[in-house]
């Protein structure tokens, strides 16, 4: 893919491919951690409500997992600003005025919010009482979304830039009022947009596990409990999603034309209206899309609510302003798919509860498992439309990507980007793997919380309890 | 100074404390937290700025 660059060419081309890889793994963390915050509060809240120990029981089980998936957001996210230094010093030095606040924002939330009430939730229930506690839990999930909302309005600035002049050096400065650059136009549309997906993507893997164990276990009442308010959230909050995201692409139709061109795959414009595109393979070397299936006018219908609206295409956009259309065409339609597959399961749980067979249906469980990473795979799939769809810009129509970045040399980008894949992959790939084998262990009553596992007695080698005297430990513990 | 009841166990017996010892357990719990990360964010700090990286 690099025959015929030059060494220049070759390194931009690298150091994107370095950026989109580490991006990618990253956002699979915060996009989990963000819903489970959450989800770990409104756990809370049941258990101070009602004083079911059932509820408490899930929020210890779902503890545990939150915090090695925090940790992994954590370090995995680190390495980005690395980046920003080394491959992209030429748009940190150009947009860092504007940004740089922003992004600094962010860690002091991650810190003071997350990272610091993280503690309290982890070990500080037998010390601070249950009210307290709670407030730390509902501090980590709004410092969750705190920090969603920083690093959400820098990358929605660079989609939309305003309220920023142009310094003497050429360099972005902050205009007289900072909420015109925090509130720009595609902020609100893609904070929810992305918010909610990370509530789906949280929902989806708790309705995985609890189908998991109900597949197993059709009585295991801790697993009908996160089966069934996942399933809810399926069923409530896909369809808002699918309406925010419409909401998202009109404001994108608005503001970055040519990105919703690609997602469409208008090449051409149609000045008698669009069809929607399904299907069909792009050739951005002749701008036309093969073996393609169309809806006739049914774009226009979606993007101006007028059958005969006329769309402009990629026709009417200069060569060398118009973004790949290959990958945001077909990531475009991963989300999509990905979304409306989630809304069926949503119906489709609901009709199984009105049928009473919310536990008792086992093809309902088996996609439910099968939908587990659906949620991963629709972020990353909308996060690499909208970047791709950005392009060739890393700031929209004011600084190209390739005038962002560091003059560097091709090996050493190849080089640092082999590095991050191997550790990726092993580091994040053994914190993957202690996930899955958390949840593998099926929730159950009395969980353990983390502060009493580190105290548990320790068993000499060989020497096992009798089984009278663990039943009238558990008898004392209830 | 209140009597806390010996049967009372975790939560249970942490509820029964003043509030002022309770929220010092929060402070002191949220301040290692965050200082444990700042100890965390200062050695790749430094490992970022030595002069052969």
């Amino acid at each position: 893919m690099f025959a015929g660059m030059d060494a220049q060419a070759a390194a931009l081309v690298l150091a994107r491919m370095q950026f989109a890889f580490t991006v990618s793994f990253h956002f699979i963390f915060p996009a989990f951690s963000i819903g489970l915050a959450s989800y770990l509060a409104v756990l809370e809240a049941l258990w101070l409500k009602t004083g079911k120990e059932l509820y408490l029981d899930l929020f210890r089980y779902w503890l545990k997992i939150f915090s090695v998936a925090f940790a992994m957001g954590v370090v995995s996210g680190l390495v980005m600003s690395y980046q920003f230094g080394t491959n992209w010093s030429v748009f940190s030095d150009k947009v860092g005025g504007v940004i740089g606040p922003l992004m600094a924002y962010e860690v002091l939330t991650a810190f003071f919010l997350e990272a610091g009430f993280l503690g309290v939730m982890l070990f500080g229930m037998n010390r601070v009482g249950r009210g307290l506690h709670f407030a730390a839990t509902l501090m980590v999930a709004v410092g969750t979304f705190i920090s969603a909302f920083w690093i959400l309005s820098v990358n929605s600035w660079m989609q939309t830039p305003t309220g920023f002049e142009i310094g003497p050096n050429g360099a972005f400065m902050p205009g007289p009022s900072w909420a015109a650059i925090i509130f720009n136009p595609s902020f609100p549309y893609r904070l929810v947009h992305t918010v909610i997906a990370a509530y789906l993507t949280t929902a989806f893997v708790v309705g995985a596990v609890g189908a998991w164990h109900l597949l197993r276990d059709r009585v295991n009442l801790h697993a009908r409990k996160m089966f069934s308010m996942a399933m809810w959230m399926a069923a409530l909050v896909a369809p808002v999603q699918i309406f925010v995201g419409d909401m998202h692409g009109l404001n994108t139709l608005e503001h970055q034309p040519a990105k919703v061109m690609a997602m469409e795959g208008h090449y051409q414009s149609h000045p008698d209206g669009a069809p929607l595109y399904l299907f069909g393979i792009p050739d951005d070397k002749d701008q036309k899309l093969d073996y393609a299936i169309a809806i006739p006018k049914a774009s226009s219908l979606i993007l101006k609510h007028d059958p005969n609206a006329p769309l402009a295409g990629l026709d009417t956009i200069a060569p060398d302003k118009r973004p790949p259309v290959w990958i945001v065409f077909w990531s475009f339609r991963i989300m999509v798919g990905l979304g409306f597959l989630m809304l069926g399961l949503g119906l489709w749980s609901l009709l199984a509860r009105t049928r009473k067979k919310l536990y008792d249906w086992p093809l309902l469980h088996r996609l439910a498992v099968l939908m587990g990473p659906s949620g991963f795979i629709a972020v990353i799939a909308g996060w690499v439309t909208t970047e791709v769809g950005r392009q060739p810009y890393t700031v929209y129509g004011l600084l190209t990507t390739a005038d962002s970045v560091s003059p560097i040399a091709a090996p050493a980008v190849a080089t640092s980007l082999a590095a991050f894949v191997v550790v990726y992959f092993a580091v994040f790939g053994i914190g993957t793997w202690y996930i899955v084998h958390l949840m593998k262990d099926p929730p159950h009553p009395h969980e353990p919380a983390l502060e009493e596992e580190e105290r548990a007695p320790i068993r000499s080698a060989g020497i096992t309890p009798a089984q009278h005297m663990d039943a009238q430990s558990d008898g004392a513990a209830s | 100074m209140a009597i806390i009841d010996p049967r009372l166990d975790g939560a249970d017996r942490a509820d029964a404390k003043p509030l002022w010892q309770r929220l010092g357990w929060m402070a002191a719990i949220w301040l290692a937290s965050v200082l444990t990360l700042g100890v965390v964010a200062m050695i790749i700090r430094f490992w970022l700025n030595s002069p052969q990286s």
